[in-house]
């Protein structure tokens, strides 16, 4: 019979994936739909790498098998704040759980979240030996995929375990601190917009909240995105970076919305005892969630201007349709998750066919 | 301090509810100056009559006045003039002791700073303005409550169970203060408690 610890750590990881995938369900079914093709290839070639390297001399095959592992250990260390957080790390800390339990305990979850990409693997692993490409040594290639899947899951375990010792960092940071002799007030100017600061930007990058750093991600890629794309690449290339930059912006934008909106009605029952009117709380609230896509369309403005983009009728459409769509899904009031998925994913296509009509 | 002497915060035919389940019905009560004791036993209604008082809830039924003030048509007035202390959690668990407590006195614009600063010291807490509130013990959750609460310049001040967690120099404090304000005569403080606050109670309320 499993400890309780092992039992609870396991449910607590369970529960941490169906909350994730609850609450990724409008964006999945968004990105499912736009990338669908890519993700289908990425998984027909997920057993590439450590199979590739398998038959390359051991020092270049090692380097590729930590790299891909590591690589593939990524998703487990941004989820790692909702497999175990903060709070729990700090119960157990004070409970008699012994080393070998809770390592016992890291190494089963690892185990659960490494399960899906042995599945993958396998699939991948499949369909190269059926193609039996020139390079591939059936045997060395089925340990590599094996010594690659061992040391994901090995590098998992070293995540879960560097988590569950991190006893909050904010102890340590605040008692550096020199404590103060007494309380000096700042004011806070201008009121809204520093109300603001302290109810909907610090929540977002305190507390083990990942928002603040998931929309820096999404806005970083999207301009990644869009500055090669104003480069006039030729033919393919133009067209995928059409649609990332498109995907990317009206993503970050959502995302935005739905974190402000979640935060708003958080707030709601604490704004309902205090003397504040807070619509223009709330309209600056909506309004900076727009901001990031606004910059998006501005480095597209900017890049597409050198190439006279917005002199044709097609580049003053998206820049319209653009800045229009994201005003949209802020401004909207409450919709149901499938209107709104409906929404992105129309907005996304409308972008992407209009953006691919912006060189004559 | 410069407040009417009259105080008083009037509920008339109060109906609330949680969903189906009844927990005011036509309920009525007057209080002036003075400490009342709110009391009984778990579930009875005792934190939502405080947060109906706050204003932080609203009545389906009924009206509550405090000063002149409807908590429904001049709300904002209204919320003004009273402050709900409560609670064991933080609301605001990714602010700073000092964030939270500059963000209350934006909302308070009347509060006197120094005053924040001197029930801080007299809790003896000042060292715990740079973390985090999640990362304070209930008793220092509850001292930087008691703190802003008792230097607020508001008429009704509701207090839900503000011994829990104390300790007991911090428990001789909060009642002296509280004994001040009720010889004061200034505002209306209601608060809840399980055992007997040993303050000078000048009304007590049995929620049966």
């Amino acid at each position: 019979m499993a400890h309780a610890y092992v039992t609870f750590r396991i449910r607590l990881a369970k529960h941490a994936l169906r909350r994730f995938a609850a609450s990724l369900r409008g964006s999945a079914e968004i990105i499912l739909l736009v990338f669908t093709h890519a993700m289908v290839g990425l998984l027909a070639l997920a057993a590439l790498p450590p199979m590739y390297a398998s038959s390359l001399p051991l020092a270049q095959a090692l380097g590729i098998q930590a790299a891909y592992a590591l690589l593939m250990t990524a998703p487990l260390a941004l989820l790692r704040k909702r497999v175990l957080p903060q709070d729990v790390v700090h119960w157990v800390h004070r409970l008699p759980v012994p080393r070998r339990v809770q390592l016992k305990a890291d190494a089963l979850v690892a185990g659960l979240l490494a399960g899906p990409l042995g599945l993958m693997y396998l699939v991948s692993g499949t369909l190269l030996m059926y193609q039996q490409p020139a390079w591939l040594a059936p045997a060395p290639a089925i340990l590599g995929t094996l010594l690659s899947l061992a040391l994901t899951w090995l590098f998992s375990i070293g995540v879960l375990s560097l988590r569950s010792r991190m006893v909050s960092t904010s102890h340590w940071w605040h008692a550096a601190q020199r404590a103060p002799s007494h309380y000096v007030h700042a004011a806070l100017r201008p009121r809204t917009l520093a109300l603001w600061r302290r109810l909907f930007w610090l929540p977002y990058w305190r507390a083990d909240n990942i928002v603040g750093w998931q929309q820096s991600v999404l806005l970083a890629a999207a301009v990644a995105s869009a500055l090669p794309w104003m480069q006039a690449p030729p033919g393919v290339i133009r067209a995928l970076l059409a649609l990332a930059t498109c995907t990317l912006m009206v993503l970050v934008t959502d995302r935005g919305d739905k974190a402000v909106r979640e935060q708003a009605a958080r707030l709601a029952p604490l704004i309902a005892a205090w003397p504040l009117a807070p619509r223009a709380l709330m309209v600056l609230a909506r309004g900076f969630s727009v901001l990031p896509a606004l910059l998006v369309v501005l480095v597209v403005f900017a890049g597409g201007f050198h190439h006279g983009l917005w002199q044709h009728p097609a580049g003053r459409a998206w820049l319209v349709l653009a800045v229009a769509g994201q005003l949209l899904l802020v401004g909207l009031p409450y919709v149901n998750e499938r209107t709104r998925v409906g929404l992105v994913i129309a907005q996304i296509l409308v972008l992407t066919a209009v953006g691919s009509e912006l060189w004559p | 301090m410069a407040m009417s002497q009259q105080v008083q915060v009037q509920v008339e035919s109060l109906g609330f509810r949680f969903g189906a389940r009844p927990v005011f019905t036509d309920f009525s009560l007057a209080l002036g100056p003075g400490i009342a004791w709110l009391r009984g036993p778990n579930g009875k209604g005792k934190t939502t009559l405080l947060k109906l008082l706050a204003g932080a809830l609203a009545p389906h039924t009924g009206a509550i006045r405090l000063g002149g003030h409807d908590c429904a048509r001049d709300a904002l007035a209204y919320r003004l003039q009273a402050f709900f202390c409560g609670g064991d959690l933080p609301d605001l668990p990714w602010l700073t002791v000092q964030e939270f407590l500059d963000l209350h006195l934006a909302l308070y614009p009347g509060t006197d700073a120094a005053l924040v600063g001197q029930q801080m010291e007299a809790f003896g807490i000042t060292e715990v303005l740079p973390q985090l509130l999640s990362t304070l013990s209930l008793g220092q959750h509850k001292k930087v409550q008691l703190s802003l609460a008792l230097a607020l310049p508001v008429r009704l001040l509701l207090l839900d169970e503000p011994f829990n967690g104390l300790d007991a120099a911090a428990i001789g404090y909060l009642r002296a203060q509280l004994a001040a304000r009720s010889e004061a005569q200034d505002s209306i403080i209601v608060l809840t408690s399980h055992v007997d606050p040993q303050v000078p109670v000048a009304r007590t309320l049995d929620l049966a």
